[in-house]
């Protein structure tokens, strides 16, 4: 395997935390009640921390240093899936995406964790357990708000069914994809994609939630290839704000 | 005498705890909040289980996600949380200066005790005010109130402990061992959520310095 089959990887990954960790982070203040805009934050947190560990990986590997990396590419730089970027909507929306999202990472993250590449695998292992609190929160809400009452499992439906064909798009395969699963890497998106699938199903029917007819959803695809949504830029140009005040300041 | 603890801490008054040990905590008309948990924190498998705070959850499942980041999101490292409803914490009377509750507690306590199967409670003990409780082991008993002669025999000694509280042991929900062990993994690495970790006065001296040159 190639290194740049490996930095796109890596990018992709970090790309998505990157993203879904600023998009959660605009709850901040306004969560739904004060425990949970705290646990909602500092997992936002967690995930541009994740983000910084992959950008380091790649600094490893030749690319510029994580700030550089983060602040100064434009949109059409980006890997991340069109899901992370979507805007956060209402806390229906952002608590689907977080569960839909995440339940992916954790299967990406254990299978990583036996990657041959040992700094990948380090990474993963590290990190896997900070994933599965996530995993645990998100299984938590998703079954309580379901719950709830009727107008509750309306909107959590409704989100899911937007969110559905988006969170597919987390498992666009790469070009490299064959090179991954040759030489073990880990074994590629379409195991993933399986994997999760039977993971979110346990889950939304204890829930009361419904999953269509998978046959039936169209992907998104591109963004593992740059081609974003108009969401993205706007995300971006607001995160490298203060960076780009002063590019050289020591923090 | 009042109904219920009287304290000139008004966050004590605002939990209206009875005065008689045992009983049960007065429910209100109308929920305007979640119910309260209160939340119990191992920092490591070495260390017992020491009180941090309270969260409201609709839930305990619920009570545990936030008390993880609530209560355990700073710090070295982290073996496990207990969460349990506030309303099934035995509370002893509080003691003045150096009086100990253990002094109190015989077997007369046990009169008009309800009394069911035997099982197991934990006993917290509350050696500083201000402080926080601290677990510090568990025993077999047919009544809250037998908890606490029990817990005098294997725990009471010439230190004074302040307040006791006692719980049945099954209500806790707890998040321990093996299986959970990995969610605190990263713990060290979160400095950043420390304010030592911001030192700013090197930077602001030598901004100064390039200011007055």
């Amino acid at each position: 395997m190639t290194e740049e089959a490996l930095k796109d990887l890596l990018y992709k990954i970090a790309d998505d935390q990157l993203i879904l960790g600023h998009r959660n982070s605009e709850w901040t203040g306004m969560g739904p009640l004060l425990e949970e805009d705290i646990a909602f934050s500092s997992m936002a947190q967690d995930k541009v921390g994740q983000s910084l560990a992959f950008y380091t990986l790649l600094q490893e590997l030749g690319e510029q240093e994580p700030d550089i990396v983060a602040f100064t590419r434009n949109a059409e730089q980006f890997h991340n899936c069109q899901l992370v970027e979507l805007p956060s909507g209402e806390y229906d929306f952002s608590l689907i995406r977080h569960f839909l999202f995440d339940h992916s990472e954790l299967i990406r993250f254990q299978m990583l964790a036996e990657c041959p590449v040992e700094e990948v695998a380090q990474v993963a292992r590290k990190l896997k357990g900070e994933v599965k609190y996530h995993v645990m929160h998100a299984n938590t809400w998703v079954k309580q708000l379901a719950s709830a009452n009727d107008e509750a499992n309306t909107r959590m439906q409704k989100s899911l069914d937007y969110a559905l064909p988006y969170a597919l798009g987390i498992f666009e395969a790469s070009k490299f994809e064959n090179d991954f699963i040759e030489a073990g890497i880990y074994p590629g998106e379409k195991a993933i994609e399986t994997k999760w699938k039977e993971n979110i199903a346990l889950v939304l029917e204890e829930a009361g939630l419904k999953l269509p007819n998978w046959s039936e959803i169209k992907p998104v695809y591109g963004g593992r290839y740059g081609k974003h949504t108009k969401h993205l830029q706007p995300l971006l140009t607001e995160m490298s704000e203060v960076f780009n005040v002063d590019p050289t300041a020591d923090w | 005498m009042s109904e219920f603890l009287n304290s000139l801490d008004p966050r004590i008054n605002r939990l209206s705890i009875p005065v008689e040990f045992g009983s049960t905590f007065p429910e209100k008309d109308q929920k305007d909040q979640f119910i309260t948990f209160e939340v119990f924190v191992q920092p490591k498998v070495s260390k017992a289980y020491q009180h941090e705070g309270i969260v409201h959850a609709p839930t305990d499942e619920m009570a545990f996600l936030f008390a993880k980041e609530q209560f355990s999101r700073r710090g070295m490292s982290c073996s496990g949380i207990w969460v349990v409803r506030t309303q099934e914490i035995q509370v002893s009377p509080i003691t003045e200066d150096g009086d100990n509750i253990y002094a109190y507690i015989n077997e007369e306590i046990m009169e008009g005790a309800t009394t069911s199967e035997s099982t197991k409670y934990q006993v917290f003990h509350l050696m500083k005010r201000g402080k926080q409780h601290v677990h510090v082991g568990e025993v077999e008993a047919s009544s809250p109130e037998q908890a606490l002669l029990h817990a005098k025999n294997s725990f009471a000694s010439e230190k004074p402990v302040f307040n006791l509280w006692i719980v049945k042991d099954s209500l806790f929900m707890k998040i321990e061992g093996e299986d959970f062990q990995d969610i605190w993994n990263t713990l060290p690495d979160k400095k950043y959520r420390d304010a030592m970790d911001y030192r700013a006065t090197e930077k602001i001296k030598k901004f100064k310095a390039e200011q007055n040159a």
